[in-house]
């Protein structure tokens, strides 16, 4: 079942390489070629049985257009064009707006919000990336982050179909909370940003090395993203301990994963006041953001795996 | 006198400075990040387990099993909030600095209200049963126990476990690869009438529920009354009665005991004079009265259902009766699965498939492991809280919904079976923090200074430069 998965995003990733390579070469042909294979995709997607119930056809065109985008943000990175740019965009939305639709669909037929096990929340997290990405793009015109939000989107949705297994209908009591959709969906809001920003941070670095002209930009942008991801960490740190409180009245338990959010927070404040700290230059700020990036990858997904974790009410079943 | 003057402000800078915070937020991030790594508070055995002898000894020795009430973490706490404190009122209080403000006085509010509560709060587990009512709680800290007395009771009217209507149910399938252990596969929802295609292996699995009557989905059949005899290591006896029908028996035991049952009482209560009756014909204390006959020997005694453990005490000590009930018969389905091949070839397996029931079979190159589970929907106690006489409030208390009443703070946490097995008993949390308030105080400090930073004044800072 999983190769079939890959295979479609073989298929539309050719379609879009086809269209790509339109572009490059002049040569319709190409372009022919891609959008009969993205057709083929499409069809595929539509007529296999394995992919009932809705869950695998919707999840699994999402997969595909993601793919789809990633590859022509590809090429046009590689030979911008601003058609090729719009036409990325495009298929980013499109594949927000299905990636939207299976989340509305799994929020139905639950009857819950998809947001309680490790392959449900890897979904929220594909879905906050583009989130983010478009009000980037849209305010700051960063455009950069489009590929970047394409293969994390395209990698945490490959991560639950390959890894995960299927979601129950059943919400324990501690989770039967006015604060579990604010509490979760604000924390990956959080981590979407930041995992933008840690990406951002190693475009810094890398030019800062290189004495490339983009060192600037990149901080820059590092910066705006940290500035907008810190504060739904604080906002998530604190709907947290507020839920923590009418649940089990205690706001803060010292249990590993609050431990380790509270590690990332600390991690993200020494960063904005490193940058106001005499004899620290922006590059040796921005490595705070990758360790801040591994903190979250640790509060996340590491944590469960922690023998002081096994009791802990945050790990994923 | 300038020097000495010049040193008190660079010590003074030095304490206020954000490099000095910054290395303060690394060993708290430390230390934080330390206390996850090791257990914490878990008996000795489990860290000799994980770490080692030698390591469990500095662990214990530095306190690093309980890091976070170490005087160190909590010194590293002060050190923050002074820190915090001389950075906040080094900067001037301005409409433009309000969110900055906000944010550092807010976690110092938040540190202030978190040391009241350790200092001066209270908090321990309430175990009530059905119909019982407690106006003190056993309050932990410091790894001693105190009582905490209400002034008002907490009565548990009654408890309640709700269950999903379906059990979950879902299967693993594992596939043989040639090696010592299968292959884990995937794990699928299953269902009644269910079908999960294999397409890759070839195969196709179906399920169904075959239940013990055809045509309806349980069984009706009440749990009879019976007399239980136990003679280790000989097998238990079982006798059904008749109550409606007295004397019962003789039930004989190898010819060696005769046990004759001589009177019911449904409600037992003993009189002043140990005279026993019935306050009603409800079944609420079954007792039954026997005569138990060995050879000349004889006692008479009674047995109460409810009370198992009241058997002992017998002259006859090679034997136990108890009055019990019968199990019903079995109201749970069995569980049918059916594999077919891509030749068309099938293999099938039923067993039994109640409640938590775990099927496992093998069909050639597959296997398949199917899980019911009962899924717990909510667990609740309907409480009242009782001043003098009177019934002054209800609550109904579940996990997320607590009873907030003098400062007490009562959570829906745990529940547990009595003696008869059913779960009657609930677990309730009880907390009484005097700087909770002042930690919520921070909290919406910080919140809100963190917006106004980060959020508002970039957006006013935009507008201006328009």
């Amino acid at each position: 079942m999983k190769t079939i998965y890959y295979t479609l995003f073989v298929i539309f990733g050719a379609g879009g390489f086809g269209l790509g390579l339109n572009y490059i070469k002049r040569n319709k042909s190409y372009a022919n070629l891609g959008a009969v294979l993205t057709v083929i995709g499409v069809a595929v997607s539509l007529y296999l049985p394995v992919f009932s119930p809705k869950r695998g056809l919707i999840l699994a065109l999402a997969f595909g257009i993601y793919g789809f985008a990633a590859i022509l943000f590809t090429i046009n990175n590689i030979k911008p064009a601003e058609a090729l740019r719009k036409a990325a965009k495009s298929a980013g939305a499109a594949a927000f707006v299905v990636l939207t639709l299976h989340i509305v669909w799994s929020w139905k037929e639950l009857g819950r919000a998809p947001f309680q096990s490790l392959g449900e929340t890897m979904i929220i997290l594909a879905w906050c990336i583009t989130v983010v990405y478009f009000i980037f793009e849209y305010i700051e015109k960063i455009d950069f982050t489009g590929l970047f939000s394409m293969v994390c989107a395209l990698l945490t949705i490959g991560f639950d179909y390959v890894f995960t297994d299927y979601s129950t209908k059943n919400l324990p009591p501690a989770l039967q909370s006015a604060w579990f959709v604010p509490h979760v969906l604000v924390y990956f809001l959080a981590y979407a940003t930041l995992t933008l920003a840690v990406l951002a941070a190693l475009g810094h670095i890398v030019a800062a090395m290189r004495d490339s002209d983009l060192a600037k930009p990149f901080d820059k942008i590092t910066y705006k993203l940290v500035r907008v991801g810190f504060p739904f960490l604080t906002v998530g740190l604190i709907f947290g301990s507020f839920w923590g409180q009418s649940a089990w009245g205690d706001y803060w338990g010292w249990d590993p994963k609050e431990n380790w959010s509270a590690v990332t927070w600390l991690i993200y404040l020494m960063y904005l006041h490193l940058r106001f700290v005499k004899g620290w230059n922006k590059t040796r700020a921005n490595y705070f953001i990758v360790l801040g990036g591994l903190a979250v990858f640790v509060t996340y997904l590491a944590v469960s795996y922690l023998p002081s974790a096994q009791s802990s009410v945050h790990v994923y079943q | 006198m300038a020097e000495g003057k010049k040193n008190n402000s660079s010590i003074y800078d030095i304490l206020s400075s954000k490099g000095l915070a910054v290395v303060l937020f690394a060993l708290l991030a430390g230390f934080i990040g330390l206390g996850t790594l090791i257990l914490q508070n878990e008996p000795r055995q489990d860290y000799i387990q994980i770490y080692g002898s030698g390591l469990t000894g500095l662990i214990f020795s530095l306190k690093l099993n309980d890091m976070f009430h170490t005087f160190y973490f909590q010194g590293l706490l002060v050190a923050f909030a002074c820190n915090l404190f001389l950075c906040a009122i080094k900067r001037k209080f301005t409409i433009a600095n309000i969110g900055f403000h906000m944010v550092h006085f807010g976690v110092i509010v938040t540190l202030i209200g978190s040391l009241v509560g350790t200092l001066a709060g209270d908090g321990g587990m309430l175990w009530l049963d059905t119909g019982q009512a407690s106006n003190k709680f056993m309050a932990e800290k410091g790894g001693s126990q105190y009582p905490v007395v209400f002034d008002f009771t907490l009565k548990l009217d009654r408890f309640e476990i709700e269950y999903k209507d379906e059990p979950e149910m879902s299967m693993g399938v594992y596939v043989n690869e040639g090696g010592e252990q299968m292959k884990y596969l995937a794990t699928f929802p299953m269902k009644d009438g269910g079908k999960q295609p294999m397409p890759e292996l070839g195969y196709t699995i179906e399920t169904s529920l075959i239940y013990p009557d055809q045509n309806t989905k349980a069984t009706e059949s009440g749990a009879k009354d019976q007399l239980v005899v136990m003679r280790p290591p000989a097998a238990n006896m079982e006798f059904p009665l008749d109550l409606t029908k007295l004397p019962g028996g003789p039930f004989k035991l190898d010819d060696e005991f005769d046990i004759i049952v001589t009177r019911y009482e449904p409600d037992v209560r003993v009189g002043e004079a140990g005279e026993i009756y019935s306050e009603s014909q409800e079944p609420k204390n079954p007792g039954l009265q026997v005569t138990i006959r060995k050879g000349a020997e004889e006692e008479t005694r009674w047995l109460f259902s409810k009370f198992p453990g009241h058997a002992h005490g017998s002259k006859f000590t090679d034997i136990q009766v108890v009055f019990g009930k019968a199990a019903a018969p079995s109201k749970d389905p069995s569980l049918k699965i059916k594999v077919t091949d891509k030749d068309g070839k099938t293999q099938e397996k039923i067993d039994n498939f109640g409640p938590d029931a775990t099927v496992s079979a093998l069909f050639g190159k597959i296997g398949v492991v199917a899980n019911s589970k009962s899924a717990i929907g909510d667990y609740k106690s309907y409480v009242s809280v009782i001043e003098g006489e009177k019934v002054v409030q209800r609550h109904l208390l579940e996990v997320n919904d607590p009873l907030i009443y003098n400062g007490f703070h009562f959570y829906q946490s745990s529940y547990r079976q009595n003696q008869m097995g059913e779960y009657t008993i609930t677990g309730i949390e009880v907390k009484r923090d005097p700087g909770l308030i002042v930690v919520f105080i921070g909290f919406i400090s910080i919140l809100v200074g963190t917006i106004w930073i980060f959020y508002l004044q970039q957006y006013l800072r935009r507008r201006k430069k328009k």
